[in-house]
């Protein structure tokens, strides 16, 4: 199986971490108005659970995609596309070339600025309807395309 | 008889009453409802916005009648219809699929049908003539069936050839149609009643609370003991029952299926009568329905997956739904479709079910714990259990076979279905581990098709993980196997 380009991982992180930093800015918000009542429950001391969610939260957007990432991978056969994926449910999904309809090639602002694209198969199916790939160099992604549209050509041909 | 004159045309005008009627339910409960708030303070009003209302209806169903003009050409049938945005669709006729002919009651009564231009794009309405002359629809439906045979050869003006007569393939008989009926229990037409009667409560028409009041005024003793309580079950039961036969009756009523040109037709119905084909080339999936007690008594209901067309039905379209095993078969191999399995299929292994049960017998557990200290526990803890024994059950039944032409899969607790997948209609193949399943070394594959249900598709819950693997890769064999085969116009061993 192929990893996907390490800046995917770098990706994942930033994801996490802005997901971390709003839930940490709530959880500061939540303590300073809890500051500002006049009652003050006896076993919290102030700035307590932002001590602690901290370093937990900045620990996790280090380790849980790092995971995330390695759970990912493919593999390109000479017919078809082999994508993995998850952690917790372990998917492995094949998508034969000749039953794709059409392929996208889409890059999100942060993808952008990374250089990073998502390939994604379209097929008549109804569960592996769109099979993402993301975590693409670009060229990658566009080689790979032009590799599949040659196959649905033979395959129509 | 071609029934098909040139230049544009309107609809029946006929179409015009059923569009009235069409939106009248809607347009009565807003006249219901305004009325009941003004009669009283403003009568004039009110009456005046209930006959505003009913004008409009007619006068609305009457413009979109006189917009909407259809023009049958040599290649291609136009539609235009609109008042102030005009819309032009061309339905050229080799993407015709079919013509599905619907005779509703009214239309019945006036010699009229209902029209949809099947082309087997996604969008329901995008050939619908709602209402032209019988003998415009069937002549029709023979033009498109006489392009299918010899393309581009007849012309809307040349006289089109009589049908042949298609051989009947599956049919039904009144007697049967009931007794499916009679296995058909339903609840929902109460449920209908029910809501119905709730909405007149909301309206002030009816009164629910009083209602019961005065039932219970009379038999306050009565009301809760074994016998009454017993005696409404029945009722409910017979009702369910009676409201089975006829949903049954309604729809399946002299149900024939024949052979067409490009698949099965289908005819049915009592008072509305339809008739719809079945796409040879868009069947994907054929799915074998077993009900609880029909299946005692031996009866199956055969259906298939197609893709597009009739969105109503969720893509699976009934082909024989209470039929004996050989009709089945029958059916099957004049569809061109695999035949049912003939060999055991295989059962998911034993340690599968710790995975189904184990999960709820530990809830049950906790649940037991917690017993002592809350109330309610242990009801919570048998039901825990009954969860444990269903999936224990669906486990037991559950099993699958890859075959030569197609794999099958059997699944489902009360109702069993059989899905049989041809091998060249493989769409896309997905192998699923979750926890419990690698702790246990198993695995899930799905089999994905076009036009499979969101809710309820064909899948295989629990393989030896290596077997998973195994199975995914013979499919991919198979599929480009029987796509080749399939490509070069043989038959598919």
């Amino acid at each position: 199986m192929t990893p996907l380009d390490p800046r995917q991982l770098t990706l994942l992180r930033l994801r996490f971490l802005i997901g971390a930093m709003i839930l940490l800015a709530a959880i500061v918000v939540g303590e300073l108005w809890l500051a500002r009542q006049p009652w003050q429950p006896a076993f919290l001391s102030p700035w307590l659970v932002t001590g602690i969610a901290a370093p937990l939260l900045l620990a996790a957007s280090w380790l849980l995609p790092l995971r995330r990432y390695r759970a990912w991978g493919y593999d390109q056969r000479e017919d078809e596309l082999i994508v993995k994926h998850g952690n917790l449910i372990r998917q492995l999904t094949v998508v034969p070339f000749g039953r794709v309809q059409h392929i996208d090639i889409a890059q999100g602002p942060l993808q952008r600025a990374l250089g990073l694209a998502t390939l994604v198969l379209n097929t008549a199916g109804t569960r592996g309807a769109a099979v993402k790939l993301p975590g693409l160099r670009p060229d990658t992604a566009e080689q790979l395309r032009d590799h599949i549209r040659g196959k649905i050509r033979q395959d129509l041909a | 008889m071609t029934g098909l004159a040139d230049g544009p045309r309107r609809l029946h005008p006929i179409s015009m009453v059923d569009n009235a009627i069409k939106a009248a339910p809607g347009a009565l409960i807003g006249m219901v409802g305004a009325v009941g708030v003004l009669i009283q303070r403003n009568p004039a009003l009110a009456i005046l916005i209930a006959f505003g209302i009913l004008a409009f209806l007619l006068l609305s169903a009457a413009i979109s009648w006189w917009r909407f003009s259809y023009d049958i050409r040599a290649n291609e049938i136009v539609i235009a219809k609109g008042l102030f945005s005009r819309q032009r669709r061309v339905i050229p006729f080799d993407r015709v699929r079919d013509i599905a002919i619907e005779q509703p009651l009214l239309a019945r009564l006036v010699g009229t049908a209902r029209v949809r231009i099947e082309t087997g794009g996604s969008k329901k309405d995008e050939g619908l003539l709602d209402m032209i002359d019988l003998a415009g629809a069937h002549a029709l439906r023979d033009l498109v069936r006489d392009m299918h045979r010899t393309p581009a050869a007849v012309t809307a003006t040349d006289q089109p050839a009589a049908a042949p007569v298609e051989p009947v393939i599956f049919a039904m008989s009144i007697g049967r149609v009931l007794i499916s009926g009679l296995l058909n229990f339903s609840l929902i037409f109460i449920a209908l009643a029910f809501g119905a009667l709730q909405y007149l409560d909301q309206l002030g028409v009816v009164d629910i609370e009083r209602m019961i009041e005065s039932r219970r005024g009379g038999a306050v003793a009565g009301l809760l003991n074994f016998r009454t309580a017993g005696i409404l079950l029945l009722l409910l039961a017979l009702l369910g029952v009676a409201s089975g036969v006829l949903r049954t009756l309604l729809r399946d009523y002299a149900f024939m299926l024949t052979a067409g040109e490009t698949g099965l037709r289908r005819r049915r119905g009592l008072l509305t009568l339809s008739e719809v084909v079945i796409p040879a080339r868009r069947t994907e999936a054929a799915r074998i329905e077993t009900g609880l007690i029909g299946g005692l008594l031996g009866w199956h209901g055969l259906a298939f997956q197609t893709l597009g067309a009739d969105a109503k039905e969720g893509g699976v379209q009934d082909a024989a739904p209470f039929a004996r095993t050989d009709e089945i078969a029958h059916v099957l191999a004049e569809a061109g479709f695999p035949p049912l399995p003939d060999v055991a299929m295989t059962r998911p292994p034993a340690r599968a079910l710790v995975r189904r049960c184990g999960p709820w017998l530990a809830l049950a557990g906790v649940a037991a714990i917690a017993a002592r200290y809350l109330p309610y526990a242990n009801w919570a803890a048998l039901a825990l259990v009954a969860m444990a024994l269903a999936a224990s059950l669906a486990w037991l039944r559950e099993a699958h076979l890859a075959g030569e032409r197609s794999l099958y899969v059997r699944e489902g607790l009360f109702t069993q279905r059989l899905w049989i997948i041809p091998h060249e209609k493989l769409q896309v193949v997905a192998t699923r581990r979750g926890p419990l399943q690698r702790l246990l070394g198993l695995s899930g594959l799905i089999p994905d098709t076009a036009g499979a249900p969101a809710m309820g598709a064909p899948r295989i819950a629990d393989l030896a993980r290596a077997e998973a693997d195994m199975l995914a890769e013979r499919l991919l064999a198979d599929f480009y196997t029987a796509r080749t085969r399939v490509r070069a116009g043989l038959p598919v061993t």
